[in-house]
């Protein structure tokens, strides 16, 4: 390891976060190395002198007697502080499920409107499709009366054959 | 750091709490007062304000302890609950995180412990005027230098517990904490160099 690894390490040491094998690997090298042997001596005294010079503090009597009457205070002025179990906790679900949701409501609209406005062009499509039939079937050419009664079929009919049971004797 | 209960104990204090019993709560609060409000005060660097940052803190935990899924997470919560009512509190006021080593208001005297009454006059100055230092030393540190190294100097935290209240990796908290080692070192070093 270089002598930069091995100072981050010794920070690690001074602050008993290295298994038993990564102690002895960085002491091992300090055996060795008169720079990182000078910076762990370093950082030991920094440490003692911030601990011993920074004393943890009690904090005062009166925090606690403050903090129970603005509890109590919270209680009886109903803002609930009490939340242990409120009936909205049932719906406190992980933020993924919610946007989910939120994401499957906009496709639903979005296919929705797009849905009505194609339904909507198509009633405006077929109510001119509409218009432009009457408009054809207006066509004299075209019209029910008399386009199902082809004048050609009727002029070209072809005659009914002789029935020769009928008008047998009448042929001899 | 509290080491009067089991982990055990522990959760089962923190469930009472979670039902809402205020001896629980108050129980917590016995526990935990002291090193939050040491945590929160080197942060801010005032007593004043962590008088009213751990009180904050304590309201908020009283008032959301039923939300807490894992009772035993209650600790780094608790920790992270005060790192962010500090945070607040910076943000709101803007305050200035680089304050000058050599600034001589030391504003808490008054509730320093006198442990050391065979101290000449003198040597309690020279003794109370470090302990101002060290807390201009740690202000001096960038915020996010500032809280990992707090927990891991002062609260004697493991870094993996660190990761979980700050939530950064722990390759970025063994870093952070070392570059904020350095930091202070030449803080001191500056200010040693000043007065001699």
């Amino acid at each position: 390891m270089s002598c930069e690894r091995i100072q981050l390490e010794i920070s690690a040491l001074l602050d008993g976060n290295l298994t038993p094998a990564e102690a002895e690997e960085v002491r091992d090298h300090c055996r060795r190395c008169s720079a990182c042997r000078e910076f762990l001596e370093e950082q030991r005294e920094l440490s003692s002198f911030l601990r011993s010079h920074d004393p943890s503090l009690q904090p005062p009597e009166h925090l606690w007697l403050q903090l129970s009457q603005r509890i109590e205070d919270r209680s009886h002025a109903g803002a609930t502080v009490e939340t242990r179990h409120p009936w909205w906790n049932f719906f406190r679900l992980p933020r993924w499920i919610y946007a989910t949701g939120v994401a499957a409501a906009l496709l639903y609209l979005s296919l929705l409107v797009f849905d009505l406005s194609t339904s909507t062009r198509q009633e405006k499509y077929l109510a001119e499709l509409d218009q432009f039939n009457i408009q054809v079937t207006g066509n004299p050419f075209l019209s029910t009366n008399e386009s199902t009664e082809n004048p050609f079929l009727e002029v070209a009919a072809p005659q009914t054959p002789n029935n020769p049971f009928q008008s047998g004797s009448s042929q001899r | 750091m509290p080491s009067e209960v089991s982990p055990e104990e522990l959760q089962d204090i923190v469930k009472r709490a979670q039902e809402g019993s205020l001896e629980a709560f108050y129980a917590l609060y016995s526990l935990y007062s002291k090193p939050v409000f040491n945590f929160i005060r080197r942060l801010i660097g005032t007593v004043e304000e962590a008088e009213d940052l751990t009180q904050e803190t304590f309201l908020k935990v009283h008032s959301e302890i039923g939300n807490l899924r894992d009772s035993s997470q209650f600790r780094y919560w608790l920790y992270r609950i005060a790192r962010n009512e500090v945070y607040q509190k910076l943000r709101r006021e803007r305050k200035k995180t680089e304050v000058s080593i050599d600034n001589d208001e030391i504003l808490y005297y008054d509730f320093l412990s006198d442990d050391s009454p065979d101290l000449d006059p003198e040597r309690k100055i020279l003794s109370r005027e470090l302990d101002g230092v060290v807390m201009s030393a740690l202000q001096s540190l960038r915020p996010k230098y500032r809280d990992v190294f707090v927990l891991a100097v002062f609260e004697g935290m493991s870094y993996e517990a660190i990761t979980r209240i700050v939530g950064r990796s722990l390759l970025s908290v063994k870093t952070d904490i070392y570059r904020a080692r350095l930091a202070v070192k030449d803080a001191l070093k500056k200010y040693l160099e000043k007065k001699s």
